[in-house]
């Protein structure tokens, strides 16, 4: 501890301290927070960061069939609690910071998903890429009590068609399924 | 090209640590022709950071008819962009700053790097030259 902060008070008189800024690279401490990024190969726009986002910085638009999130980093507050809650590490801070503009919408970063359309009425309810990632988790965790056709089911029927009266008694028998495997583990 | 360094009430300090980095030897914004000024009256750039409050709106009004034509006007962090955490119908709040002096350059950050400063303000004095050259 105390040699480097000898060695560091060393620098001071054998070369300048002043960084040559816009020539040389910023230099960025361990830990540091910059602005956020999407990463659109892995996002599967689950819209677990915007629901968590303090400030509201994470906006999600669902317009012609396509869901959009967007940070802007006008209204960020560099927390890192959507790189927490990111399940599949979509999002990440990166080494690097705001360049400044004239327009305060410029500063941004955004990914779309196209989106799974109700079977019986044709409303969109989640990203494609998200319902596989359901399906896959469901087989992995529950695929002894859920069978793959209740699961597609589940995943391509929204939820107020599911709640019709109709469908009702398939729902209270799967639940009384899970229910009771519940109760024995 | 002197600054003014103009905080607008509530605000974390955060921003103006980081303009007080900006300013010293490290980055030494002295290379580019940048002086802080002691009084807007001998300003030409004005930095603005923080959240703007009610009873510091009046004050801030002020301070830029103050400062003497041409000027221009830096907007530093997230608070002076959009309200960040703070939302803008927040009871003690009274919006944000360009919805009450027009900005020229916006600068990012919760708060932004001194590198991110020094970049806003060099893009400030750009903007400065060319209205400078119009005027004339």
């Amino acid at each position: 501890m105390k040699s480097s902060i000898i060695k560091e008070a060393l620098k001071y008189f054998t070369s300048p301290v002043t960084e040559a800024f816009p020539a040389t690279k910023p230099y960025f401490p361990k830990k540091y927070r910059g602005p956020p990024v999407y990463d659109q190969d892995k996002c599967m726009g689950c819209m677990a960061c915007a629901h968590v986002c303090p400030a509201d910085a994470i906006t999600v638009t669902e317009k012609d069939g396509k869901r959009a999130l967007e940070v802007w980093y006008g209204k960020c507050t560099f927390c890192a609690r959507c790189e927490e809650a990111c399940p599949v590490d979509a999002i990440h801070l990166m080494e690097k910071y705001g360049i400044p503009s004239e327009d305060k919408f410029a500063f941004k970063s955004t990914v779309t998903h196209d989106m799974v359309k109700c079977k019986l009425c044709g409303k969109p309810i989640i990203t494609v890429r998200h319902a596989e990632w359901i399906r896959k988790n469901l087989i992995e965790k529950m695929g002894d009590i859920v069978g793959p056709e209740e699961i597609d089911f589940f995943l391509t029927v929204c939820r107020e068609c599911r709640h019709k009266i109709e469908n009702i008694p398939e729902l209270r028998k799967l639940l009384i399924r899970v229910l009771v495997k519940g109760e024995k583990t | 090209m002197w600054l003014y360094h103009a905080p607008a009430g509530g605000l974390c300090n955060g921003c103006d640590i980081e303009i007080a980095a900006a300013i010293t030897p490290r980055y030494d914004v002295e290379r580019f022709g940048i002086l802080l000024a002691p009084s807007p009256r001998h300003a030409d750039i004005l930095l603005i950071a923080g959240q703007m409050t009610k009873h510091s709106r009046e004050r801030l009004l002020r301070v830029y008819q103050q400062v003497p034509e041409p000027k221009a006007v830096v907007a530093i962090g997230s608070c002076a962009i959009s309200g960040n955490v703070f939302t803008t119908d927040n009871y003690p709040l009274a919006g944000t700053i360009d919805q009450v002096i027009p900005v020229d350059v916006y600068v990012p950050g919760c708060p932004p790097k001194p590198e991110a400063i020094i970049l806003g303000v060099v893009k400030a004095i750009e903007k400065l030259e060319k209205r400078t050259a119009e005027s004339i």
